[in-house]
């Protein structure tokens, strides 16, 4: 994350602990699309994404009062690890529906564009099935990287491991989904 | 050519750090000739995953309704605040909704175990009564016989003593009876 930015969620963390609601819907618009995004692809369902994200930001607003920003402590690996700590209960607590291969992923509307524009909706679920092949920490790691842009040591705190633990679960998890992609094709 | 299989993660994790550190992927298939189609690929994969990014932004809306929710939120955990100086936790009790939900299979068996072992102490508890009642009966009918066997042989020897009084009183007639005197 660039210092610009961590000098601004700063104020606005500050802001928001003041109780000021801009703030807030400042602060959730930065990063409800990464962890929805995250939830989204964790989940494989938008509307448990959508159910999922709601818990999340409940979580992280009734407890910003109390956050205490820092250079190690940034709000990003910590919005993570409520989301991720919310898709385990989730997991954990509900009976996981039989995954309906046309049902997940309801991507949109390929649109106008026709044949070219179905077949790269074919191959965006053929990734994020791919995806949801890994085990769960591989899945963590990857995701968060390639899909929201996170570095090795955010990713680190998240899991509770070293950035070392983080690129190999990365490169295994690269390597599998290699041998998957090559099965679908 | 270096062994993909056995030396893929070091192989892999140096290609990635290259590609951190900002290098083209020309420049790191140049870095390892022997395995360029194998990196080729993993980092079409990223690319692909990376390009997903766009196509998977959730809809304002979901956003506008969770700020909308939040002032509420607050609110009820203020209330809550209140309340759980009175009365139970409202989490406590979710808590224990939770675990019931857990013990979703365990609590039914159990229930099922006790009303089995219930249903089956409750029967032997009725055999045995059933058992004890029997042999009472059976005492009581014997006793019951005895008693009227004694009864009747009471009669029976009441009888023998009107007989032998009879014979008695018939001696006696005899006696005082003379043929000779008519």
């Amino acid at each position: 994350m660039k210092e610009a930015d961590s000098c601004r969620i700063n104020d606005l963390i500050l802001r928001a602990k003041n109780g000021e609601k801009a703030a807030f819907a400042e602060i959730y618009r930065d990063y409800f699309t990464p962890v929805y995004r995250y939830l989204y692809v964790r989940t494989g369902h938008k509307a448990a994404a959508e159910d999922l994200a709601q818990i999340v930001f409940l979580k992280v607003y009734l407890a910003i009062s109390r956050f205490e920003f820092s250079a190690e402590k940034k709000l990003l690996p910590y919005f993570f690890t409520v989301a991720r700590n919310t898709v385990i209960d989730y997991y954990r607590r509900k009976k996981i529906p039989a995954v309906d291969a046309d049902r997940l992923w309801d991507l949109a509307d390929p649109g106008q564009n026709g044949e070219e524009q179905i077949i790269k909706q074919e191959q965006k679920k053929e990734i994020l099935a791919a995806l949801r092949e890994l085990n769960f920490e591989q899945q963590e790691a990857i995701i968060n990287k390639y899909l929201n842009g996170l570095a090795n040591n955010e990713i680190a705190k998240i899991l509770g491991k070293t950035e070392a633990a983080v690129r190999q679960l990365q490169c295994r998890g690269l390597k599998k989904l290699r041998i998957i992609l090559k099965k679908y094709d | 050519m270096i062994d993909w299989e056995k030396n893929s993660e070091e192989i892999l994790s140096r290609a990635l750090l290259a590609g951190e550190e900002g290098k083209t992927l020309p420049e790191i298939l140049a870095l390892f000739p022997q395995n360029q189609e194998e990196i080729r690929e993993i980092f079409e994969i990223i690319a692909e995953l990376s390009a997903q990014k766009d196509g998977l932004n959730p809809a304002p809306e979901i956003l506008e309704n969770i700020l909308s929710n939040l002032a509420a939120a607050k609110k009820n955990k203020n209330d809550s605040n209140i309340k759980g100086r009175l009365f139970f936790s409202l989490n406590i009790i979710k808590k224990e909704l939770f675990m019931t939900q857990k013990l979703k299979i365990a609590v039914p068996v159990l229930a099922v175990l006790v009303l089995v072992v219930a249903g089956a102490y409750i029967y032997i508890g009725n055999q045995a009564k059933t058992i004890s009642v029997t042999e009472n009966e059976i005492f009581a009918a014997l006793e019951s016989e005895l008693i009227q066997e004694a009864a009747l042989a009471g009669e029976s020897d009441a009888d023998i003593n009107v007989a032998l009084a009879d014979e008695q009183i018939i001696n006696q007639f005899n006696q005082t009876y003379d043929d000779s005197q008519l």
